[in-house]
């Protein structure tokens, strides 16, 4: 029964969290990009206007849920909770520390990629169900965009499994614990990783399934009331998700250089969430400063530049990787003494 | 018994779902149908210990096929009253998928250490499963080479389908 009560609380735990960060992104959201378009953002209710965020809700929980017109009923019900569960689900694989983790599986890094693509379905649903020329045109775009972005960024993945010699997400960050954090030898593959998470999350520059401004609100546009507001904490929490997953791969998860990963203690989730909030911040930025691709450019992108380009690249490095393997007993104590050890 | 129960929900909901997958008149709604289909039988197999083939086939059947079906509905069904299709019951192909089952299932019967499944694997370290996948001498080594070549055709046939004219003829057009 203990093993229930842990699961029952560990859910509990990632719900509390992908609310107070729904919560906290919304506002940094406001007002990072109201700073990237030299505006204020919110700023009437509390000091800087962090109560804003409450008739927010209210409005959400308070507005009437209606059902479009010859809609896909069941499809149009469901679609939320489509986009909702895989983000969940790919909550509990994220170590926030030292054992900190809801499932330490083995293929951990797999089953969250394994997860996260099942959300453009999520997407692909809602717009379908919605009977809206709008919706329809977004639906069919984020799955176009789906097919662009999914192989690279599970290409963009391999040299980290290459360097830690595994798939398990802990594991990858005592090995850069144990070594350099994994963007400096591999930033070709963070950097086609930033942007195909920025595809997955359906921000701009790649946010055309949403698109304000041509379609409305994408395949959200006929979802109101707690429906909507599902969707919107799914998107949330899929930056989340997004973000931590690029710390634990690139930038050292929850461990600090120079610091022992046993000591980190009850700071290692304090250390993650702050490097996560760091890459969200760099998200909003790419998303305030750049402006929105065009279907076509996002396709020929994808295919004819990301999907060489890593399949190139994770080549070179393991050949590169091989090498310094075979060359690292003469020069790795050199290196270390350079370093000042460890 | 928990493992039983799990069992009995993954297979019925493998099967509703199979069932109204090629009932469905609805494409969209077969299409999902094929995908909590694909999601059930990820669940039976992780159940019997196979947590990566498990995996794959949430990555590969639910999600890659998931989309590329959907790709297909969009480059050829674009409004909900095309995206229907007949369905008629031909009893030849039913008599062709009963006489198939039938045939596994007395394999499976046949088969003693199939019929008395209970022992699950030892889940072994992926760094040691990464080794077997490239092991020369490996059985899966045969399947790895040919879809490597299947990769290399693919790529020249695309490269071959290309068309240099259209492409400058286009690129004219943006500039312009």
């Amino acid at each position: 029964m203990n093993a229930w009560l842990q699961a029952i609380l560990w859910v509990l735990m990632i719900i509390v969290v992908m609310l107070v960060n729904g919560s906290l992104i919304i506002y940094m959201l406001r007002k990072v990009l109201g700073a990237a378009h030299l505006r204020i953002g919110p700023q009437e209710l509390g000091p800087a206007g962090i109560f804003q965020l409450i008739p927010d809700i209210i409005k959400l929980l308070t507005k009437e849920d209606r059902h479009p017109t010859h809609s896909d009923k069941w499809l149009y019900i469901l679609a939320p909770i489509i986009i909702f569960l895989p983000i969940l689900v790919a909550f509990g694989f994220l170590p926030f520390g030292y054992h900190m983790v809801a499932a330490d599986v083995n293929i951990g890094l797999l089953m969250m990629l394994a997860f996260i693509a099942l959300v453009p379905l999520g997407v692909f649903a809602a717009g379908w169900a919605s009977h809206n020329k709008y919706s329809l045109i977004g639906a069919v775009r984020s799955i176009g965009a789906a097919i662009t972005y999914e192989i690279p960024l599970l290409l963009s993945v391999i040299p980290v499994v290459i360097m830690a010699g595994s798939l398990n997400l802990s594991e990858i960050v005592l090995a850069q614990a144990d070594s350099i954090w994994f963007i400096i030898p591999a930033l070709p593959s963070a950097i086609i990783f930033l942007i195909c998470a920025q595809m997955e999350t359906n921000q701009a520059p790649f946010d055309m399934t949403e698109a304000e401004g041509e379609l409305v609100a994408g395949f959200s546009t006929e979802y109101s009331a707690m429906r909507f507001g599902f969707i919107f904490l799914a998107e949330f929490a899929g930056n989340f998700v997004l973000a931590g997953l690029a710390v634990t791969l690139f930038l050292g998860g929850w461990t600090l250089p120079g610091i022992d990963p046993a000591a980190m203690g009850i700071f290692a989730p304090i250390v993650f969430v702050i490097k996560t909030y760091a890459v969200i911040f760099l998200f909003m930025m790419l998303r305030g400063n750049f402006s929105r691709f065009r279907v076509d450019k996002l396709a020929q992108m994808g295919w004819k530049r990301m999907i060489p380009f890593t399949l190139v690249w994770i080549i070179v490095f393991a050949i590169g990787f091989r090498g310094f393997q075979l060359v690292q007993p003469s020069v790795g104590p050199f290196l270390n003494s350079l370093l000042g050890g460890g | 018994m928990l493992s039983m129960i799990a069992f009995v929900v993954l297979a019925l909901t493998v099967l509703v779902a199979a069932i109204k997958c090629v009932s469905s008149r609805n494409v969209i709604h077969g299409t999902y149908w094929l995908l909590l289909c694909a999601v059930g039988t990820a669940g039976m197999t992780w159940f019997l210990g196979a947590e990566y083939l498990a995996i794959t086939q949430l990555l590969i059947y639910a999600g890659a096929v998931g989309i590329l079906t959907m790709f297909t509905v969009m480059v050829t069904h674009r409004s909900h009253n095309t995206a229907s299709r007949e369905v008629k019951l031909s009893w030849s192909v039913l008599l062709l998928a009963l006489g198939f089952f039938g045939l596994v299932a007395y394999g499976v019967i046949l088969t003693p250490q199939l019929a008395h499944f209970t022992t699950v694997a030892e889940p072994i370290p992926f760094a040691e499963f990464g080794l077997a996948l490239f092991d020369v001498n490996g059985q899966a080594f045969a399947f790895e080479v040919a879809a490597l070549v299947l990769l290399v055709a693919l790529i020249a046939a695309v490269w071959w389908t290309k068309d240099n004219d259209d492409d400058k003829d286009q690129e004219g057009d943006h500039a312009g």
